[in-house]
């Protein structure tokens, strides 16, 4: 169990519902997923091309814990208006502050995501911005008052895993509260290692999704996620240089 | 009557509720969520507010995403 602002959360796998091929693969994923929690975003309607799938129309989004994202949204104040249709909407129970900084890389803006939470949080809402693995930037928005820090493990949609540990570890190790790794998870061996690191949670959406079985998939990455929070708990053994025999030294003399 | 909705002019022959327009547009009013000259419209006042000359509608729905 952990908490996000008044969120009280079992499972430790958060999905996002991009990228889905249909409704009804989207549906069983979420399902074997387990998350308790959906991300999804805002975009303007189709008005000429209405026979375009929106697999998420058919999702009951008031059976989760609902978590828009900001995509799109490239400086504070888009962000900030992203939320507010949202929250207008009755789907925000949390919000995904993600404001990109470069087109290439995907990565975020430090500086407008910081403007965006504080304006938000001033407003009463659960503020989770998604940033780079930058441990001050971490700190800074957590003395500012969000409710969990989204720190990536490498580029959206790359599927890389965890390109800096050591700079998670840090921020998991610093941080009273959440830590929740978003985007460039690509396997279960990923998600695993950022919940042995520490982290309180996973964020998922293109290595289910954009799996070639995402309901396989989803129950895998559940599967690892328990596995790794199960092994942060228990504690693993030290690395070591030598060698160290598991059975006893002694005893050996008939041979 | 010209209007613009999502960035793109739209002509009516007469001025219209939002509901209106969106029935003339063939879309689901429950899927929608409506800025009106940039405030955003509860769906119980769609048939309060009427589209007028060089108003703009934005029409905004959840999709996908991560």
């Amino acid at each position: 169990m952990f908490r996000i602002g008044p969120f009280e959360l079992k499972a430790r796998l958060l999905l996002g519902t991009g990228k889905f091929e249909d409704e009804e693969i989207q549906a069983r994923a979420i399902e074997a997923s387990g998350t308790e929690v959906l991300t999804f975003a805002v975009r303007r309607m189709s008005l000429y091309d209405r026979g375009l799938p929106n697999p998420l129309a058919d999702v009951n989004l008031k059976n989760f814990v609902t978590f828009p994202n900001t995509a799109g949204a490239k400086t504070a104040e888009e962000a900030v208006r992203i939320a507010e249709i949202a929250d207008h909407a009755g789907v925000c129970d949390m919000i995904k502050v993600e404001v990109i900084g470069d087109d290439k890389t995907l990565l975020p803006d430090p500086l407008e995501t910081y403007e965006a939470c504080r304006t938000l949080l001033e407003r009463g809402y659960t503020v989770c911005p998604y940033t780079s693995d930058d441990v001050v930037l971490a700190r800074k928005l957590e003395e500012l008052g969000v409710h969990a820090i989204m720190p990536l493990a490498s580029p959206i949609g790359t599927g890389r895993g965890i390109s800096n540990p050591l700079n998670l570890r840090y921020i998991i190790e610093q941080a009273e509260i959440p830590v929740i790794v978003d985007a460039g998870i690509g396997s279960p061996r990923d998600a695993c290692h950022a919940m042995e690191l520490g982290a309180d949670a996973v964020l998922l959406n293109t290595a289910i999704s954009a799996a070639k079985d995402p309901v396989k998939m989803a129950k895998a990455m559940k599967l690892g996620i328990e596995a790794g929070r199960l092994s942060h708990e228990a504690g693993r053994i030290p690395v070591k240089y030598t060698a160290e025999a598991s059975s006893p030294a002694d005893g050996l003399g008939f041979l | 009557m010209k209007c613009i909705i999502n960035g793109d002019p739209l002509a009516f022959d007469r001025e219209m509720t939002i509901q209106e327009v969106l029935a003339s547009l063939e879309l689901d009013a429950e899927r929608i969520v409506v800025e009106y000259n940039n405030v955003l419209i509860k769906k119980k006042d769609f048939n309060e507010y009427i589209v007028r000359e060089s108003d703009r509608l934005e029409l905004l729905e959840f999709v996908g995403g991560g």
